[in-house]
């Protein structure tokens, strides 16, 4: 049996299949391994089901036009703490 | 294959769940009814509201979904099989809270693209060009990996890297997530603690 991941990577794992669900660039096999990643965890499901949502939010910032110069909107109360 | 995840569905998710996820959290954290992994309970959560056959008839998302959560809660309770009988009364309470709107819930109607944009502006540069090049010029991956002088795998990298911070900058509020799980496991009083999961404590790294 799959070792049980942590919700932390299975938030990386589903961010990154949804990235390419959301790119059109999955392959029938890619397509394949997804369906059983999903089924294989209902965590799976759901944290997929939220990247697609961050995903789907996003698609706001399309009405901004290209100029839009996001360091003045830079907020300082919204830092995230985690070393990357 | 049919996409797991409709647009349509990821869209209500958007707007009805994901502005709600901190208080969510903030909520199970207040329970203490048992050693509840949050992050577990959040996941399952998602996974239950995006299984449904249809959403139309919800009126109420934001209580449906704390209901959804109450009820991975007690699906949780039910598999331990170690309920003990404050747990069950705290259980009560459980309950009666679901549709009572958080202190919180004011802050969840922010303006909603300014906080999309302080969001992305958090993004590390090379992200943050990748994805406005992809969501505001909406070039697609090729003409973005193109126009940054890079491959598309890393276009692809960049991309994905954005999804996962903005996953935890939405669900909790801006905490990292490593702060988020920790605080969660030092709010549990140690007489409310029905169930003490040794076994997962003794699978982290270092503990």
């Amino acid at each position: 049996m799959q070792k049980r991941l942590t919700s932390q990577e299975v938030d990386d794992r589903a961010a990154h299949w949804a990235t390419l669900v959301d790119a059109g660039s999955l392959s029938e096999i890619k397509q394949a391994e997804l369906s059983i990643w999903l089924e294989s965890d209902l965590r799976h499901f759901g944290a997929f089901a939220k990247a697609s949502a961050v995903i789907a939010s996003s698609r706001k910032i399309k009405g901004l036009g290209q100029t839009f110069e996001f360091e003045k909107y830079a907020a300082p109360v919204r830092r995230l703490a985690r070393p990357y | 294959m049919t996409t797991a995840v409709s647009d349509g569905r990821a869209a209500w998710l958007a707007r009805n769940v994901l502005p709600h996820e901190p208080s969510l959290r903030a909520w199970l954290s207040r329970r203490r009814v048992f050693d509840l992994e949050i992050d577990d309970i959040v996941q399952e959560t998602y996974a239950k509201l995006a299984a449904l056959q249809t959403v139309e008839l919800i009126r109420e998302p934001r209580s449906y979904m704390f209901q959804t959560a109450n009820s991975v809660v007690l699906s949780h309770l039910r598999r331990s099989r170690i309920v003990s009988i404050s747990a069950a009364a705290d259980l009560d309470q459980f309950g009666i809270a679901t549709t009572e709107p958080g202190p919180d819930q004011r802050l969840e109607y922010r303006d909603e693209l300014q906080e999309l944009i302080s969001a992305l502006a958090s993004l590390p540069k090379p992200c943050r060009d990748a994805f406005t090049l992809r969501r505001v010029a909406c070039l697609s991956q090729k003409e973005t990996a193109k126009h940054l002088g890079v491959s598309e795998k890393t276009v692809e990298k960049y991309m994905a890297k954005s999804v996962r911070l903005l996953m935890d900058i939405f669900g909790r509020g801006g905490k990292s997530a490593s702060a988020a799980s920790s605080f969660a496991k030092n709010i549990n009083l140690p007489g409310k603690r029905a169930v003490t999961n040794y076994a997962k404590e003794a699978d982290k790294p270092g503990g």
